[in-house]
């Protein structure tokens, strides 16, 4: 029994050495790598040109005295073709598995991406979180070369600005996998966020020609070849629907018109879908909670039915947002927002109807909004200085 | 080779004293002392003892002095007559013992008895004579205390005896007796709860030392790996403590114990996993403190095996899942450090090990040193010749002391054994081999039975109650039962 069970570990372990994924290519000490942070994809007359930053590890005593990031092109009759060029100009190791954006030119973008993101979803090594992002305007490798600087990396930057819309509300990260998940729901629209390039507002000696990003909302797709833009309020009135506004800001006026900014700290949006004969009708709910943040008045909040007026300026305003975004998408045929996602979970049978028609039926398709918001904090001085000054006058 | 000087077959024969000197040859610490009993020179005596093992006071004064002065002695008739006296009480005398067997006089005479041998009756009268120099009761060095006993188990059998007969004064502690060590001859004593004990872990124990036939029973792992179940498994299978309140609780939960003459432990069977985690000075503080501590010696206990290893994994194998940032500062620490991670992490374990060795071989005051002259001096200096990077450092620091956390030495031994394995397993195969590390590790501790009791069987309870003193210490009025896994005789400890 003793010699069976020996026997069935040593052949147990045995095969884990020889089916184990983890092969010698893959054993490389960390030190003998380097880094990619961020890929550039563009493609021009059919050669794919990639551009991609590396992270360069620096010994912690040289304090930034040297770029950190280094900035390689390569071009290739494919991306494997052009990742692979990249080998001879570092002694190092390559390593994907930090990519953290993948960005892709306007033009690039026009011509379908899918076989772009192909090599990425594919491989084991990089993590699915990675991010893709859309260049308005301009070619990915003149994106990085414009805005990469020596004091603040690209992918620190669009991690920052990433990370800041929450305040913003007029973008969000689609990151591979939601990628792959919007690509495989047929009838969606492919939405990935926008960047572009302003110029510089601080400019040291290091920064000439150097250029700000800026976030710029949505980029649209047809099938997976870039449509259109959805650009400013309307990309926050889409952000309500799809629950991106975590954490933006209104502002509204009170009854004597001083302004009020209210912050946005709960968003539940809901969406129901039904049918009149067979078109089909949405209804989206959007129920938001918010703080006052600033006050310019120095009217009591709490009398004269200050509160109610407020929420029903706030709603206004939300609501106006959510009406242009989704006329827009209406007008464009681009369901972004996902409305036929919601038939086929309801009516699974429906949907086979919608084929190759969606876009013209999504254009038709009733959707009203109904907003209900309340206002939680107010953080109400009672008695400002400034009301009891106006006081005096009088 | 054979020892001419092992006792030959002689029981049954008549005991005289020219047979017991050819016995113990000529050793010079053998005192023979030629007497006549009551004064009369018909009845003549010898008394032999070891000088040394004796008190030549006791000697003189309660055995020699009555021999010749006692009346009624004066009064014998022959030899017979006055060894029915003596052992009647002429020789007014705690312990005295009628001797028939030649063996029987060897095994006592060594034990510290002194021995009248009366060669025309051929029989002898051992009197316990004990007086060899011991050491006094001390503080334990080993074990911290903390708001509990503070004296340590001694080299002297009895004296370890006594200290538990005080902390459990009841009838139901027994006490049995075995020699082991042919040439030793040490006693070694088996003390368990009559009305609490498992029977069968009482004929298990005595079993195994009643089948050791060694030598020598002079150190702790002459008698060990007998008492183990897997005599060559590296995990510790026997608790070894040197508190007599520790032996005592565990003696009250239905264990057994084992001490062994001129070895200042106690052995404790059967080991569990738990008692790893457990230690007497969690049992002085507040629950909750003891069992934030506990939980936290498991948590150490999984670092320490798991960390080294990780470590090599992810910068070797699965530098994706680090954070980004964590994987710039491992990379920016290995700049110009010449070696891969994986030897960086085992010349440090190497390290760490030789300090440890070093500091368990030196005196105290100078084994601190060597931990300072280790532990700063040789890390600081590592890192600036760029022989190993500072997180290489920080995670071995951090394994090293955290396996430190836990109480029992030998389970830390164990633990350091499987670190190394993991470590080479990591460095193959990534988190492939560290996971194969583990369940080797698992796979070892689950197929270990000690007195049939399985070594994990702590965690396999069914029943809340039977979790009570794992992996958090229960306040006492709540822990009302003995472990279920050692099925006591008595369950409940408390209505």
């Amino acid at each position: 029994m003793k010699k069976k069970i020996s026997f069935l570990v040593l052949i147990s372990v045995a095969a884990l050495f020889l089916f184990s994924g983890c092969t010698i290519k893959s054993k490389t000490d960390i030190s003998i790598r380097e880094t990619v942070t961020i890929v550039g994809v563009d493609e021009v007359d059919g050669v794919i040109k990639l551009t991609i930053t590396i992270e360069l590890v620096q010994p912690p005593e040289s304090n930034g005295a040297s770029s950190s990031v280094a900035i390689y092109t390569a071009e290739g009759n494919s991306m494997f073709d052009a990742i692979q060029k990249f080998h001879a100009y570092t002694d190092k190791i390559i390593f994907w598995g930090h990519v953290n954006y993948i960005l892709i030119g306007e033009d690039t973008a026009k011509l379908g991406i899918n076989k772009y993101i192909d090599l990425f979803a594919r491989d084991h090594e990089v993590k699915q979180n990675m991010k893709v992002v859309i260049v308005k305007e301009s070619t990915a490798e003149d994106f990085i070369k414009d805005t990469n600087l020596k004091d603040a990396p690209l992918n620190d930057v669009l991690t920052s600005l990433f990370d800041d819309p929450k305040n913003l509300s007029n973008d969000s990260e689609v990151s591979i996998l939601q990628y792959l998940h919007m690509v495989s729901c047929k009838k969606n629209c492919l939405y990935i966020p926008s960047v572009t390039t302003t110029d510089k507002k601080e400019k040291s000696e290091d920064d000439e020609g150097k250029k700000d990003v800026k976030l710029d909302g949505y980029a649209l797709f047809d099938d997976d070849a870039l449509k259109t833009y959805l650009e400013g309020d309307n990309a926050k009135g889409v952000n309500w629907i799809i629950d991106k506004s975590h954490a933006g800001y209104i502002t509204i006026t009170d009854k004597k018109g001083d302004i009020v900014v209210v912050e946005v700290t709960k968003n539940k949006p809901s969406f129901e879908v039904d049918f009149s004969g067979d078109v089909p009708e949405a209804k989206i709910t959007i129920n938001f909670n918010t703080n006052i943040v600033e006050y310019h008045g120095s009217e009591d909040i709490f009398i004269n039915g200050q509160i109610d007026h407020l929420i029903k300026e706030q709603n206004k305003v939300v609501e106006e947002e959510i009406v242009s975004a989704i006329k827009f998408l209406q007008e464009n045929k681009t369901d972004m927002i996902g409305v036929c996602n919601k038939v086929y979970t309801k009516y699974p049978k429906k949907t086979d109807s919608f084929d190759g028609i969606w876009p013209e039926v999504f254009a038709k398709t009733k959707i009203s909004v109904k907003i209900e918001s309340s206002i939680d904090r107010t953080y109400n001085i009672n008695q400002p200085v400034a009301h009891d000054e106006k006081e005096d006058e009088q | 080779m054979k020892n001419k000087k092992s006792a030959p077959p002689l029981n049954g024969e008549k005991i005289t004293a020219a047979k017991v000197l050819n016995i113990l040859g000529s050793s010079s610490d053998i005192v023979t002392r030629k007497v006549y009993v009551g004064g009369i020179k018909t009845l003549p005596a010898t008394l032999i003892f070891v000088d040394g093992l004796v008190s030549q006071d006791k000697i003189s004064e309660y055995v020699l002095k009555p021999l010749n002065e006692n009346q009624l002695l004066r009064n014998s008739l022959n030899e017979k007559d006055a060894l029915i006296k003596i052992l009647d009480g002429a020789i007014y005398y705690a312990t005295t013992k009628a001797v028939e067997q030649i063996d029987d006089v060897i095994k006592l005479m060594m034990s510290g008895f002194s021995c009248l041998v009366f060669d025309g009756e051929g029989k002898a009268i051992a009197f316990e004579t004990r007086g060899y120099e011991k050491r006094g009761l001390s503080q334990s060095t080993e074990e911290t205390s903390f708001r509990g006993l503070k004296i340590s188990f001694v080299e002297n059998l009895r004296d370890n005896t006594a200290m538990l007969r005080l902390l459990i004064r009841t009838p139901d502690l027994t006490v049995e007796e075995i020699t082991v060590g042919k040439q030793t001859n040490t006693m070694i004593n088996i003390l368990y709860m009559q009305n609490i004990c498992n029977p069968f872990f009482v004929d298990r124990v005595k079993e195994k030392l009643n089948s050791i036939d060694i030598d020598k029973a002079l150190f702790l792992e002459d008698v060990i790996p007998y008492l183990s179940e897997k005599k060559f498994s590296l995990i510790p299978q026997v608790q070894t403590t040197e508190k007599p309140d520790s032996v005592a609780a565990n003696l009250l939960e239905g264990k057994i114990a084992v001490i062994i003459e001129g070895i200042p432990y106690g052995l404790v069977l059967p080991l569990v996993a738990n008692d790893i985690f457990q230690s007497v000075a969690g049992y002085g503080t507040n629950y909750v403190v003891a069992s934030s501590f506990r939980t936290l010696s498991y948590a150490l206990f999984f670092i320490s095996l798991i960390m080294p290893g990780f470590y090599v994994a992810l910068t070797r194998f699965h530098i994706e899942m680090l954070p980004s940032s964590l994987a710039y500062a491992i990379a920016a620490s290995k700049i110009d450090t010449p070696f891969p991670i994986y030897v960086e992490i085992l010349v440090m374990l190497f390290t760490f090990f030789t300090l440890l060795q070093a500091s368990s071989n030196t005196p105290t005051i100078i084994s601190s040193t060597v931990a300072i002259v280790g532990g700063l001096v040789l890390g600081e200096a590592a890192i600036n010749a760029k022989l190993v990077s500072p997180a290489v450092i920080v995670v071995v620091a951090g394994s090293a002391i955290s396996s430190l956390a836990i109480a029992n030495t030998d389970a830390n031994m164990a633990l350091w054994a499987f670190m190394v394995l993991n470590v080479i397993l990591s460095t193959v195969l990534g988190i492939f081999g560290l996971t194969v590390g583990f369940l080797i590790s698992l796979y070892l501790l689950a197929s270990l039975e000690i007195l049939g009791v399985p070594f994990l069987s702590p965690y396999a309870g069914t029943k809340k109650y039977q979790l009570a003193d794992s992996f958090i210490r229960v306040p006492s009025p709540v822990s009302k039962f003995r472990p279920f896994y050692l099925k006591p005789k008595n369950k409940r400890k408390e209505k």
